[in-house]
């Protein structure tokens, strides 16, 4: 299997606690400029703000998830000092800190993005209200100092939407791996005949799995036919039909031939109205008659005796 | 390195030894069809079981050889292509549509066998 190994990426919590991750370039000294202009204003008012900007959520419903009070929301009592850390001395760690430790939080807790831009707009225009009043007098200042807001907010995005996604593909990650240990059985019924039922979502990565699996079983066993029951499988659509196409195209190439069972009503109309090409494969409606054409393929013939040979059906014995 | 070829009774059997460079696949190609008529063969194996990558071009060609072999009034089956292989080919569309293809060389005897009565006459 060490073809379709994991790669299993966790999370980029602990190695990345700097700025330079979370930054297209290091900041310059002119951004650190306007960083300070920008803190000048919102440091003087941060009290302030913060204040504003719990009352306006407090106003809007679909936001108050994102101050709700719960057991694994990152509380830090320090965050005004981090960001003087990151402004005054460039030191952002501690401040990323928080915002990758809030970015995880929101990500399983199931609140989205939006809510939280939500609330960086209201902050936004508070700060940008401050600002016009702070550096009404000088344009050029205020300009900069908004730039220096774009850049601190930028910073914030960058953190927590990395690790929101970050988190989520974890849990997506870990879906797929799990979904694998399910795996797919092949089950070998009689010399020559293996039987495969497949259960489940099949998309492109499981596909390759399925395949891969199928044509090592063909080899370990010397199977010449494999009745692949679907019955199991949700959605086959035109993908989906591809996918098994392939199975079957390479199982014949190691000199095996599939048999497909289970194709609904709904599916095989579906199929044949989108104008999948399934010529190249042998179907039957369910999983009985597949094997019932793969004996006959091979040769083999179920007798069924009377009780006079066999004992009766009632019998306990094996 | 070339293909050998060895001939057991009325069939011939190319099994390839390495990954095959394109002038043995074209090699092969010539000796299988002169040798084809000259020990009036009715089956010829191709045992490609030890070779872990097969190219594109290799491909083309298993599906010509087995065009020729026929033309040359043989039936030709394509043996031992390992599920690795096998998966690439199909990746890349390479199906060896409408040529027999058996497991390993035990699997693509028995089928020549089957599909040949001449030759069946002769075994037994």
């Amino acid at each position: 299997m060490q073809n379709y190994d994991l790669v299993i990426q966790l999370s980029r919590k602990d190695d990345a606690l700097s700025t330079g991750k979370y930054l297209a370039a290091p900041l310059n000294e002119k951004e650190k400029v306007e960083l300070q202009l920008f803190w000048d204003v919102y440091g003087r008012h941060y009290e302030d703000v913060i204040a504003q900007i719990q009352a306006g959520v407090a106003e809007r419903p679909e936001l108050r998830a994102l101050f709700e009070p719960a057991p694994n929301r990152p509380q830090y009592n320090d965050t005004r000092q981090r960001i003087e850390e990151g402004i005054g001395r460039g030191d952002w760690s501690g401040y990323i800190e928080y915002m990758v430790a809030l970015g995880a939080y929101y990500a399983v807790s199931n609140i989205r993005l939006a809510t939280w831009f939500g609330a960086l707009h209201m902050m936004r225009s508070i700060i940008t209200r401050l600002l016009m009043t702070a550096y009404a007098d000088s344009p050029d200042t205020l300009e900069r100092a908004l730039n220096g807001m774009s850049k601190y907010l930028e910073l914030s995005m960058a953190a927590i939407c990395e690790t929101y996604v970050a988190t989520k593909e974890e849990t997506i990650l870990k879906q797929r791996e799990a979904i694998l240990e399910l795996s797919t059985p092949v089950l070998p019924l009689t010399d020559g005949l293996l039987i495969m039922p497949i259960v489940g979502v099949v998309d492109t990565y499981r596909a390759q799995q399925l395949t891969h699996v199928l044509l090592y079983a063909i080899r370990e066993h010397r199977a010449r036919i494999v009745v692949m029951d679907i019955t199991g499988v949700p959605v086959v659509d035109s993908r989906v039909a591809n996918h098994f196409i392939q199975s079957v195209d390479a199982a014949r190439l190691m000199g095996a031939k599939v048999i497909l069972t289970g194709l609904s009503p709904e599916v095989a109309q579906a199929l044949v109205t989108v104008g999948v090409n399934l010529e190249t494969i042998t179907t039957r409606s369910d999983l009985q008659s597949g094997i019932e054409a793969a004996y006959r393929r091979l040769h083999y013939k179920i007798v069924k005796g009377n009780s006079d040979a066999f004992g009766s059906v009632f019998d306990d014995k094996d | 390195m070339p293909v050998p070829i060895l001939k057991q009774y009325n069939i011939l059997i190319a099994s390839v030894q390495s990954t095959l460079t394109d002038t043995d696949i074209l090699a092969l190609q010539n000796d299988l069809a002169e040798r084809v008529g000259k020990f009036r063969s009715t089956g010829v194996v191709i045992d490609v079981s030890v070779v872990d990558v097969l190219d594109s071009f290799a491909c083309r060609m298993l599906r010509t050889i087995a065009e020729v072999i026929r033309l040359r009034g043989a039936q030709a089956v394509i043996v031992g292509i390992q599920p690795d292989v096998a998966f690439a080919m199909v990746q890349l569309g390479l199906t060896l549509d409408g040529i027999p293809t058996a497991l390993d060389l035990e699997d693509g005897l028995a089928l020549l066998n089957a599909r040949s009565p001449r030759l069946r006459a002769d075994y037994e």
